[in-house]
Parts: structure tokens; C-alpha cells; sequence
């Protein structure tokens, strides 16, 4: 080995092979200036060792570092959000149980609210066979959002309107494959032939006893839809009024939960039988309403 | 490290104990690192904290394409970018403003402890007239002995541009040393 490839060997010593390291080992037993270049790395290294030593490891840190995070308000939200929506799919594939009971629970929830709301499914039976459920839905929505609830503050309205329709209009790229889903009742009348507006037979007005789980569920998210857009009709009126920097931190955890959502209803439009997916969609959007509440609840 | 792998899809499905081991492993390695970058114990503690705020803030983003030290190691640079270059920015100077190696004459420390307090001194100091570039690869290669792959995964640099920065600032950190290694050899 010559002095140069020994130099490398001195200025890298720990991340080259053994090969070499023995090569050098040899150069150096014959070489004193090579030698003397060794030591003092070596020298130098050992003092460079000890400069970070002074740095102890600190017990409290964690404290502090904890209590930071729970002082940041929008980090927990989504990670707790998270965390949460996770356990129901971890408990729900480590026990069959439980979304069976939760499917039993819904479609009893669904069924008395369907029975003891005064929503137009019942005026419209005929129209509501006619049209997709997300234009049903629209046209509710555009309802809440038309009624002068907050008079002045119609342009606020109208705003929040437009959002909410593009939460619909996202509905529609999907109801293909949810038409598909629906196709599997008994009563087959929906043509699936060119999209949302081909249903061509208007459905017999229905009976409480006739309806299907899909359609309890559309139902469901109908409402769901109808709730989150009245409050945030409501937040939109006051907006205002609310704290700057909680109004980030809300809008942060929606972000997170109209992800959710989003990814729950292609999950259901997927598969329209499955009970966890249409379990976590729900569940999605009560979350929503959860925290628009909030919302409207601090400005009250 | 296989172990604090192993937890971190806990932590990121918000298991906060499993945060709790990642921080406990990984807290020191970052703490010096910014103690290396910063040459203040006070705000590497400060930055330590903000690093795993951040890493905690933004968990679910770690794919687990590099080493979760790496990763941790990244957002600690960054944040002791941001933190030198504002503090630079106010001062209008660098943040190891003082260099009182030549003030400092070892052999009137006679006594060991003494000449490891001011050995640490110079060191500091040295550190703090190396450009930031240099003073990273310096703290992560010989200071905490990470490998070059680590380091250029962490900066983006390559190898070689690795190996050139380290050789020039080692050989301004012997400059400004030596007095004291001869020093030592003597106590």
C-alpha cells in the first residue's frame, strides 16, 4: 500500500472492509509519518468522543413534550380521530360480533327514523324512484340552504350551498357503481344503461316493509348530509364571529374527517354490503356533525 | 433499532406509548445532534422538543422508506436550519459569535478537569466557525459515527461531496485544536 491509499484508510478507517484494514495495518508498521498521521486521528477522535458526553439525557423531557402536545389542538384531534376509527376496524376484524351487532343497530336506528321523520321521502316516492338518491339529496340540500333561515346573510348561505354541492357532485361520480350495488334488490327496476337519469320505471310507492338495507343506508347518509349541511349553513351566517385560530384548528380536523368520509363512501359505493364500510361512513359523517356542533356551539 | 421499527405502526395509529418508546430512544441522538448544530444546551433542548412535536404532528407521513432515526435526524436538521438562520437573521451574525480559543491558554489549566472544560470550549467554538453544511457532516460522522450512506440520505448530498466537506472541516477543527491535544498529551 502506498501513503495515499493509506491516507484514505486514516480519514475513513471505520467504514472500509478488513482487506484493507490490514493492508494499512502493514503500511503503518513500516511507515512513521503515515503512523504519526494515524495517532493523531486517533487522538482527535477520542477527544470528540467526550465533547457529546456532556449532553445527559434529560427525565422531563417527556413531560414537557407531552404536555406541549396536548396544548396543540389540532394535532391530538386528528391523530385521537384516527386512532379511533382504526381501533373500530381492528376490533372489528379481531371480532365478527361486533359489526353484526352494529348492522342490527343500524338498520333498527334507520328504520325508526325513517318511520318518524317528516323528510320528503314520502311526497316525492314517485320522484324520488325517478332520480338518483344524490339528487334527491341536492334538492334537500339546496332546500335547507334556500329556506331564509338567516335572511341577511344569504350570500354566506349560498357559499356553504356551493361547497355542499360539490360534496353531492362527488356523490355523483359514484352512483354508477352505486346504482350497481342498489341493482341487487329484489325489485330490479332501476336501468342502469347510461347513468344517473335512466330510470325509466317509476317504482310502486313503497311500503316500510319493502325497504332494503341500501336504501335505509342512502336514507341515512341522506340525513346525515341534509344535518351537516344546516349547521353549516348555520357556522357560515356567524363565521365571523368565530376565533381565528380555532377556526384553523376546525378546519383542520374537517380536512381530516371529509378525507374519511371520502374514503368510507368508496369503500361503500365498492361495496354496498359491506356492514363495516357503511359502518365507518356513518360514522364519518356523525363525526362531522360532532364538530360542526362544536363549531356552532362556540358561537352560541 | 429493530425494536423501535416494530412500534412505530403503533405510534402512528396513535398509540401513545409507543410514541413514548420511539422518543425515549431516539430523544438523546437527537438532542446531540442539535447540541452539535446549535452549541447551546438550552435550545437544543427547545429544538429537541419542536423536532418530535413535529415528528409526532406528522407520524402517518413516515412510510418507512428510510430509518426512522434518519427521518427523526431530518426534521431535526430542518428545524435547526430555520432556528440558526432566524437567529442569524436577527443577530445579523452567526450563532457562535465567540471564538476564544486564542484567549484561552491551556497550559495555565493545569488540572485535567479544567482542560476538558475548556477543551470543550474550543471545541464548541471550532465547530461554530464551520459553515452549516460542514458542521452537520462533522456532528453526524464524527461526533455521533453515522455512516456516509446515513448522511447523504439525510442531506441529499453524495458521498463525495460528504467526504470533501468532512476532510476540510476536520482540518479546521485540527487547527484550532491542536493546541489542546498537545496540551493533553502533557496533563
Amino acid at each position: 500500500m502506498k501513503c495515499e491509499e493509506c491516507l484514505i484508510f486514516i480519514e475513513e478507517h471505520d467504514e472500509l472492509d478488513l482487506a484493507m484494514a490490514g493492508e494499512a495495518a502493514a503500511h503503518l508498521d513500516t511507515c512513521a509519518a503515515c503512523r504519526e498521521l494515524y495517532e493523531e486521528e486517533r487522538r482527535e477522535q477520542e477527544i470528540y468522543a467526550r465533547y457529546l458526553l456532556a449532553v445527559k439525557p434529560d427525565p422531563v423531557m417527556w413531560e414537557k413534550l407531552e404536555a406541549g402536545i396536548k396544548r396543540e389542538p389540532s394535532a391530538p384531534r386528528n391523530f385521537l380521530f384516527h386512532n379511533w376509527t382504526k381501533n373500530i376496524i381492528e376490533k372489528s376484524r379481531a371480532n365478527f360480533a361486533l359489526p353484526i351487532a352494529a348492522t342490527v343497530l343500524l338498520v333498527v336506528g334507520i328504520t325508526f327514523i325513517v318511520n318518524h321523520t317528516k323528510q320528503p321521502l314520502n311526497a316525492p316516492r314517485g320522484e324520488a324512484a325517478t332520480h338518483t338518491k344524490s339528487e334527491v339529496a341536492e334538492r334537500e340540500h339546496e332546500r335547507v340552504i334556500s329556506e331564509p333561515t338567516f335572511p341577511n346573510e344569504r350570500a354566506d348561505g349560498l357559499q356553504i350551498a356551493k361547497s355542499a354541492k360539490l360534496e353531492l357532485h362527488e356523490h355523483e361520480q359514484s352512483d354508477v357503481t352505486y346504482l350497481k350495488g342498489m341493482r341487487t334488490n329484489k325489485r330490479g327496476a332501476l336501468s342502469l344503461r347510461g347513468g344517473r337519469n335512466v330510470a325509466r320505471h317509476p317504482l310502486p310507492p313503497r311500503r316500510m316493509h319493502e325497504v332494503t338495507p341500501d336504501e335505509l343506508v342512502s336514507d341515512a347518509e341522506r340525513l346525515q348530509l341534509r344535518a351537516i349541511a344546516i349547521l353549516a349553513l348555520d357556522i357560515a351566517t356567524r363565521r365571523p364571529e368565530l376565533d381565528a385560530a380555532k377556526v384553523v384548528q376546525y378546519e383542520e380536523a374537517l380536512v381530516v374527517i371529509d378525507r374519511t368520509i371520502k374514503d368510507s363512501r368508496l369503500a361503500v359505493r365498492a361495496n354496498p354490503n359491506d356492514p363495516v364500510a357503511v359502518q365507518h361512513m356513518l360514522a364519518a359523517y356523525g363525526k362531522k356533525i360532532d364538530v360542526l356542533e362544536e363549531m356552532a356551539s362556540d358561537l352560541d | 433499532m429493530n425494536e423501535t421499527e416494530d412500534v412505530t405502526p403503533r405510534a402512528r395509529a396513535g398509540d401513545a406509548d409507543a410514541f413514548r418508546l420511539i422518543f425515549e430512544q431516539h430523544h438523546l441522538f437527537i438532542r446531540k445532534f442539535l447540541y452539535g448544530m446549535t452549541g447551546d444546551h438550552a435550545l437544543a433542548e427547545e429544538l429537541t422538543q419542536e423536532t418530535f412535536m413535529r415528528a409526532y404532528q406528522s407520524l402517518r407521513e413516515f412510510r418507512g422508506e428510510a430509518k426512522l432515526s434518519t427521518w427523526l435526524c431530518g426534521i431535526a436538521r430542518n428545524v435547526a436550519f430555520v432556528s440558526l438562520r432566524a437567529r442569524r437573521y436577527e443577530r445579523n451574525e452567526v450563532e457562535f459569535e465567540e471564538h476564544r480559543i486564542t484567549d484561552i491558554d491551556a497550559r495555565s489549566a493545569p488540572d485535567k478537569q479544567l482542560l476538558d472544560k475548556e477543551l470543550q470550549t474550543a471545541i464548541h467554538d471550532a465547530l461554530g466557525t464551520l459553515d452549516e453544511d460542514k458542521r452537520l457532516v462533522f456532528t453526524l460522522k464524527v461526533l455521533q459515527g453515522r455512516s456516509y450512506e446515513e448522511i447523504a440520505e439525510l442531506t441529499g448530498s453524495s458521498v463525495p461531496k460528504l467526504k470533501t466537506d468532512l476532510h476540510r472541516a476536520k482540518l479546521v477543527m485540527r487547527k484550532l485544536i491542536r493546541p489542546f491535544l498537545e496540551s493533553a498529551d502533557e496533563v
